[in-house]
């Protein structure tokens, strides 16, 4: 644009002066300059140096400073990038995907309809309408046609290029896992906000964390690898979503845990809800909150198991000492009945495989009240359990604490605590007495050494892994006997509170386990929500029948996957084996031909 | 003075129209250079971004293919797959100790039908019967014969292990 005023500008120039030249030069023959020109021609001259040096000026300005008008059809939103979320072994479990959003500038627009028209060949799904009336208020700076739409109708929108319409360049997040692992990993608003899980808890307590996830040129972000590991996710939530099936319960829940650092490696909780859908419909459902934290449950006799490592730990009980359980126990007004009545004496693991409640009743109250309590309160059962979730409840516990409130806590009545916090005490039972905070982020066996807390003795921490293996082999438990993995677990069987009293055919069912018991690796919680009584059971719905079984199917799965080696050569094993084939029958395809094939290939 | 002056103001008039004409010049086909390459960048920058995108899409849509939910249904259906039996998992230990020795440490304890007694011997371990392996038919020498009485081992292992369960 410069260009022709420049060259126009010389020519001009030239011809003024040379007609004051003539003038001049009559005198003293020069041909450029006057001795004495008239201050109108100084002047001029003047005003075109400044001109000149103006122009020079704003074309080095235009050229070399400025930067070319940024109006382009697509623009790309600036946002702090959010981190894949993966699992143990890399599995991406949560990601942003790149997608584009249609929007239009009102102000901008030359012809509303005809804009329209154009946009409804490319989305025939619009609200016309609506847009007309939004698209044709010039105050209007923006408006959205549609959000993170799929490529090639970005592509097309691109190629239409309509006047006012633009296409900005966003992020969606998106779980390939669906509703594998929905409620650990939560979910983001459209405009990724964590609402959920662990989206939530990166852009609250895990704020810190997430920014040291991100890289240093601010593109891009280092994943946030989980403990989860999806293997044995599927292998838990499809064993619990044929139980739930099967015992047409209401609701179900499981969690495996590393017994020794804590680490969550697979948590579900059904019905569940998939992430990937828009409008959140399942998630908000309120069935789909996460039952193994947002939940308290009453854990039943599973608490059992905290009782006797008190009991144990406190020198008051001995596994070879007797307790009378001849009678139903009187304590004021209320009157504390076994199950499985043997109405005898019975030793202390006796009263662990029956799940005496009046053996165990009798244990906590020579312990005392106070201790008891204390004790409670040193495994943090008083306390809300926090982990990186969070969905987290407050344990619900007996308003007052006397004798009787004691005593039906010893057995698991009467209070109600999150799953997983049951499960984090359940481990420290027989990890050899170390408290673990469970954590759904990956740790080491140091860290987690270091940050644990002691509350029974090693000593008492093998009692107790006596007593679990024990209950697997003859007691409540045997269901759950895996073969040859050496499982040990204790059973729960709670009445459900139906319009405020205790219901008798409505249960909640519990087993806490973990295997292999001669060195405990991980733990295995499974919780069904009311469980029907099948003809199979026998009419039973108690722990024994449903959630056992079911914890049972689940280690059998998990133990290849997780490296735990089957120890088949030992009488128990045989005796589970031969259990294990009268509940699931002889495999389909036969072992001999699996061999002989392999062999001949 | 005044002369001077005027004189510097016209050699500079004349200079500045001059340069700035060259200067103008060589700045335009130098803008024009540069937007040139510019376009080419952001034409490969398009480009390399498009196909990050395409992978990135590609890395989940492959992780979504990869999901284990979507995995059990499909083998199930398609493969007529379940879960392992207990008595099929096998450890890493367990198919070493299956394997024959080699003939100079069998030699060296002295027996002539050496990978077959030892086999046995392992099986039995294993099994944890204590009965000797069956099926000590005659086998040729060799490594043919090793892998006939590693296979004849691992199936009366198996033979054990479902007697043992049957009793």
């Amino acid at each position: 644009m410069s260009a022709p005023m420049m060259q126009a500008a010389p020519s001009e120039q030239a011809a003024r002066p040379a007609r004051a030249d003539t003038k001049a030069g009559e005198r003293h023959g020069t041909w450029l300059l006057v001795r004495e020109p008239r201050p109108r021609v100084r002047f001029i001259l003047g005003l075109f140096v400044v001109l000149y040096a103006a122009v020079a000026l704003k074309a080095a300005w235009l050229m070399l400073l400025q930067e070319e008008p940024s109006r382009r059809v697509v623009v790309h939103k600036q946002s702090i990038p959010r981190p894949d979320i993966v699992d143990r072994n890399g599995n991406v479990l949560a990601a942003d995907v790149p997608r584009a959003s249609i929007f239009a500038e009102p102000y901008r627009m030359a012809n509303v309809d005809q804009a329209l028209m154009a946009l409804m060949s490319v989305l025939p799904d619009l609200d016309v309408q609506k847009l007309r009336r939004r698209l044709s208020d010039k105050r209007r700076k923006f408006v959205w046609i549609a959000r993170k739409v799929p490529r090639e109708v970005e592509s097309r929108i691109v190629a239409l290029a309509i006047p006012g319409i633009r296409v900005m360049k966003e992020k969606k997040r998106v779980y390939p896992m669906g509703r594998l692992a929905s409620h650990v990993i939560g979910f983001t608003d459209i405009d990724k906000r964590g609402l959920s899980g662990i989206e939530r808890w990166l852009d609250t307590e895990g704020r810190l964390f997430m920014a040291s996830r991100a890289e240093a040129s601010g593109k891009g972000a280092l994943p946030v690898p989980l403990a989860l590991d999806m293997r044995v996710q599927q292998a838990l939530r499809a064993e619990l979503d044929a139980a739930m099936k099967k015992f047409r319960a209401i609701g179900a829940g499981g969690l495996v845990m590393d017994v020794n650092t804590g680490e969550v490696l697979a948590l579900v909780s059904l019905p569940d809800y998939d992430p990937n859908d828009p409008n959140r419909k399942e998630a908000l459902a309120k069935d789909r909150l996460n039952r193994m934290t947002a939940g308290v449950f009453e854990l039943g006799s599973v608490i059992k198991a905290v009782t006797f490592a008190m009991a144990l730990e406190n020198g008051t009980a001995w596994l070879e000492k007797k307790y009378d359980a001849r009678f139903p126990l009187r304590i004021g007004r209320a009157k504390i009945k076994d199950y499985h009545a043997q109405r005898r004496w019975l030793t202390v693991p006796e009263i662990f495989i029956y799940s005496s409640n009046i053996g165990t009743a009798r244990m906590a109250l020579e312990v005392g009240l106070q201790k008891h309590w204390a004790f409670l309160q040193k495994v943090g059962l008083t306390e809300r359990l926090r982990t990186e979730l969070p969905e987290s409840a407050k344990p619900l516990l007996p308003r007052r604490w006397s004798t009787i409130t004691s005593v039906t806590a010893s057995f698991g009545h009467g209070f109600a605590v999150q799953p997983l916090q049951g499960a984090a005490v359940a481990a420290s039972l027989i990890n050899g007495g170390r408290l673990i905070t469970p954590t759904f982020l990956k740790r080491d066996r140091e860290t987690a050494l270091a940050m644990s807390k002691r509350v029974i003795s090693e000593a008492t921490s093998r009692k107790m892994r006596h007593l679990f293996r024990l209950n697997a082999i003859e007691g409540t438990a045997k269901r759950a006997a895996a073969p040859g993995y050496r499982v040990g677990g204790k059973t729960g069987t709670a009445e459900k509170v139906v319009n405020g009293r205790y219901s008798k055919d409505h249960r909640l069912t519990t087993f806490i386990g973990a295997f292999p018991m001669d060195d405990p690796k991980y733990l295995v919680l499974v919780m069904l929500d009311d469980p029907r009584p099948l003809p199979e059971t026998h009419g039973f719905a108690t722990s024994g029948w449903n959630a056992v079984p079911t914890a049972g199917r689940v280690i059998a799965r998990i133990g290849p996957l997780l490296g735990v080696a089957p120890r088949l050569d030992t009488e128990e094993a045989k005796k589970e084996l031969i259990r294990w084939r009268r509940l699931y029958g002889k495999p389909t395809v036969t072992l001999p031909q699996v061999a002989q094939s392999a062999a001949t290939r | 003075m005044r002369v001077t002056l005027m004189r510097i103001m016209g050699v500079a008039n004349v200079v500045l129209a001059a340069g700035l004409v060259v200067v103008a010049m060589f700045l335009y086909g130098r803008e024009h250079e540069v937007r040139k390459v510019e376009r080419q960048i952001r034409k490969l920058e398009q480009a390399r971004k498009l196909e990050e995108d395409a992978i990135r899409l590609l890395a989940i849509e492959w992780q979504s293919l990869r999901n284990p939910m979507r995995l059990e249904a499909l083998a199930r259906l398609k493969l007529n797959l379940a879960p392992p039996d207990p008595l099929a998992v096998r450890t890493e230990g367990a198919a070493l100790n299956m394997l024959p020795l080699r003939p100079s440490e069998a030699v060296e304890e002295g027996a002539v039908s050496t990978d077959r007694d030892a086999l046995s011997a392992l099986a039995a371990q294993a099994s944890g019967v204590g009965a000797p392996a069956p099926e000590t038919r005659e086998t040729g020498d060799g490594a043919a014969g090793a892998g006939e009485a590693a296979r004849n081992a691992l199936n009366g292992l198996i033979r054990d292990a479902v007697a043992g369960e049957e009793r």
